[in-house]
């Protein structure tokens, strides 16, 4: 008997916080004071602590109930469901003109008591309800009550507006690609599109769309906006991956890279990439690198991981749904002057380019720098081009490719990020060999600039440890967890994405070069989750960082023109953020820098 | 000899006025903060629910103080309320006599209380509160709402009150005084 009463009690508070949290009820309905803590049980409307006690005061007396100090009756639920503030408002307000007079501010309690005495007690602006107004407080509350529970409500938003966006603009504008793009980060994508033009209406779209502030629901964590916001890849592809990362590589060790990511392999722009992928699986570079991994790591890594996985995996889920398109493929372009961001620099022509996150064939064909995540092959790329975008993956001399459990497989898929060492793998950054980049040093957005590669050195390699792990925690050599922590750790050398965070400080002066550009609304978004890139203009900022990313993938800042960060061959600085005064300076010219 | 011991000894009890520890309780919104610091004040509170508890310490009789813990009436609180029952020498239990629909379940509250160990034998004095309104219940409903004639196993007395006004309260403190001091001298 307890125990059923008990249950009903939880039940019960349940549907009430569901119910207070309709925008109606979100706020006092008698002082508009936000955060209703009571209920008026006389009324039905939300109210605060405050008003509660004057409404006790009231003749006849209004009955308040605590929403968490009360326990309530099947009855009283039943009343509550079909009440409300909004019901309220037209019952008691009915009459008001809301023109006509201010309703009190809550601070001023005799107004408050004063406007209670007119709607209560002398009922001026009463209207009697009708049963109409009863069954549509009953549907709104209802509504509440049947939402899904709190962590999909995002997924769920996207749903509904990320498949047009990026479906449809993807599939129009499917770009000239002068090199396809090699690695589609979804395996389940269809289309692998350079997300160019179309990327960028996407991203203006998806700011525009309100709805999406996704910071404030995944509390800051840029990628975790970014993705949400814009559809990304689901599945296998994309950031989203990293969530994965763990279970998908102890999962399919020995399935090919592709499959395991995602990843197409087919992408023709993967210059190292034929035997890479074939090596990959043979290699069984995710098996080996897993069981690295798991081994190597401790809990601990995971664990940070596992936040962002969260993140990822819901992004990756919408953007699935909507959009076949990952951006993290390579695509070939990337090598070419005018450069999209690669995020998996799968740059064949240039010289075992990078991995390019989003390769974008139209960007490049558009002239438009693009960044490389992967620094490596990018760098390299950058150099030979000339135009090279920022270099996510740099592949420091230091990282042994074979260290690299990951991504051990040099060749590996060079369209895959993740897979691919050789090439430039953002995330794992290894690949010396084939890029140029190694000597670079550049930064390796995911890895810690020269040697720490997040992903490939930390699991297997001697380096360092930074691994995974390290996307959770900010002060180490620079992972994604810096993402999340912005402004901590400006300088730390390691600097990865983290540093996006950090942007503002650790960025150089240098305009245009840099996440700048990818946040920059106007720029096309390409894969990433395009949204990395903060529409704030910063991803430097922690909070703005949460728009940011837009432009990871797939934004690219057509100001940016050649210069990119990949370019910057003599710099040491591991992050290419970080050193972007240095790396940045060809492209200057172009559009300005949020984070500088 | 014995007898001017046993004056000198009453008088110096009263000297020493330790203040007796009293506990306000009753269902939320019966208006027993408004009641406490009427007693206090005298003065017109402008309350909110009560989380937690009130407590001053007030002498409404002469020779006597009480502290006064007012505590908090909300359903899941209640539970609470026992953590205050030690040492307790008089109970103030206020009824808001408007909500006939909650007299039941005031009842059951009361008879929670008195029959715990540490309130056993300690007098109560009933609060019909908000006498004022129109649709009130008066003592003798109250009386028989909270069935309180079978609580035979202490001094008892209901009183009617509008904590607005003070109406009733005085009289009710000067009652439980007097309770409380026949409970110290043991009758």
């Amino acid at each position: 008997m307890a125990a059923n009463k008990k249950k009903q009690d939880e039940k019960h508070l349940k549907m009430l916080r569901d119910m207070v949290a309709l925008p109606n009820n979100k706020e006092c309905f008698d002082c508009h004071q936000r955060g209703p803590t009571y209920v008026n049980m006389t009324t039905g409307s939300y109210v605060c602590t405050a008003c509660s006690g004057l409404l006790r005061g009231l003749n006849p007396p209004h009955r308040v109930k605590s929403i968490s100090m009360a326990s309530f009756t099947p009855e009283e639920m039943e009343f509550l469901k079909c009440h409300g503030n909004e019901f309220c408002r037209k019952v008691w307000l009915g009459l008001y003109d809301t023109k006509a007079g201010l309703e009190p501010d809550s601070r001023e309690e005799q107004k408050v008591k004063d406007f209670m005495l007119q709607k209560y007690e002398k009922k001026r602006y009463y209207v009697a309800p009708t049963e109409v107004m009863k069954d549509e407080a009953r549907q709104i509350n209802e509504g509440a009550l049947n939402k899904q529970p709190a962590t999909k409500p995002l997924k769920a938003l996207l749903g509904e507006n990320a498949p047009r966006l990026v479906v449809d603009n993807q599939k129009k504008n499917l770009p000239p690609v002068k090199a396809p793009p090699v690695i589609s980060v979804n395996s389940q994508s269809s289309q692998v599109t350079p997300q160019s033009p179309g990327n960028v209406s996407q991203s203006s779209k998806s700011s525009g769309s309100t709805t999406m502030d996704l910071l404030g629901d995944l509390g800051g964590d840029p990628f975790a906006s970014s993705a949400s916001a814009h559809s990304q890849p689901a599945g296998g592809g994309g950031f989203a991956d990293f969530g994965s990362f763990g279970t998908q590589f102890t999962k399919q060790s020995a399935a090919p890279v592709s499959s395991a990511l995602g990843f197409s392999s087919s992408n023709p722009l993967q210059p190292m990439a034929p035997g890479s992928t074939t090596s990959v699986s043979a290699n069984g570079p995710f098996s080996s690198a897993s069981s690295n991994f798991h081994s190597s790591h401790s809990g601990d890594k995971y664990a940070a991981l596992s936040s962002l996985e969260d993140v990822f995996s819901s992004t990756s889920s919408t953007s699935h749904s909507t959009t076949g398109n990952l951006d993290w493929r390579g695509t070939g372009s990337s090598t070419a002057p005018g450069t999209a961001i690669n995020w998996g620099g799968g740059s064949g022509p240039s010289g075992g380019s990078g991995i390019s996150w989003n390769s974008q064939g139209k960007t490049a064909s558009e002239g438009m720098t693009s960044v490389n995540w992967s620094g490596s092959s990018s760098s390299g790329n950058t150099v030979g081009c000339g135009s090279s975008g920022p270099n996510w993956n740099i592949s420091s001399a230091s990282v042994n490719p074979t260290t690299d459990a990951f991504f051990s497989n040099r060749l590996g898929p060079p369209g895959n990020p993740f897979l691919s060492q050789t090439v430039a793998n953002p995330f794992g950054g290894a690949g010396p060999t084939q890029n140029s980049m190694t000597g670079m040093g550049v930064a390796n957005p995911f890895g810690s600039a020269g040697s720490q590669n997040l992903f490939s050195t930390a699991h297997s390699a001697p380096q360092q440890s930074s691994g995974y792990g390290q996307f959770a925690t900010p002060g180490t050599a620079g992972g994604f967890g810096q993402f999340g922590a912005a402004g901590m750790v400006p300088n730390t050398a390691g600097g990865g994405f983290g540093q996006f965070g950090t942007a503002g400080v650790a960025m150089a002066p240098s305009t245009v070069s840099g996440f700048g550009q990818y946040n920059t609304p106007a720029s096309t978004s390409a894969g990433f989750g395009g949204q990395f890139g903060i529409q704030n203009g910063g991803l430097g900022t922690g909070v703005a960082a949460s728009q940011g990313f837009h432009g990871f993938g797939g934004q690219q800042v057509p100001a940016y023109g050649g210069g990119g960060w990949g370019q910057i061959p003599a710099s040491s600085s591991a992050n290419p953020f970080m050193t972007a005064a240095t790396q940045q300076q060809p492209a200057r010219g172009s559009s300005t820098n949020p984070f500088l | 000899m014995g007898i001017l011991w046993a004056k000198i000894s009453e008088a110096m009890d009263a000297f020493r006025n330790v203040p007796a520890r009293i506990l306000m309780l009753g269902l939320d919104a019966a208006g027993k903060t408004t009641i406490l610091y009427k007693i206090k004040l005298n003065e017109n509170v402008s309350t909110i629910p009560t989380i937690g508890f009130n407590v001053e310490t007030v002498s409404p009789v002469k020779g006597l103080t009480f502290t006064v813990w007012d505590i908090g009436g909300q359903d899941k609180i209640r539970p609470l309320w026992r953590h205050y029952f030690q040492n307790v020498d008089g109970l103030i239990y206020v009824v808001d006599s408007n909500d006939k629909e909650r007299i039941t379940e005031s009842r059951n509250e009361l008879f929670g209380i008195c029959d715990t160990d540490e309130m056993r034998g300690v007098p109560v004095v009933v609060l019909a509160n908000k006498q004022d309104l129109p649709g009130a219940m008066s003592v003798s409903e109250v009386i028989d709402g909270l069935t309180l004639r079978k609580l035979r196993d202490r001094k008892w007395n209901v009183q009617g009150t509008n904590a607005l006004t003070g109406d009733g309260i005085y009289e009710s403190m000067h009652t439980l005084a007097k309770f409380v001091k026949e409970r110290r001298k043991g009758v």
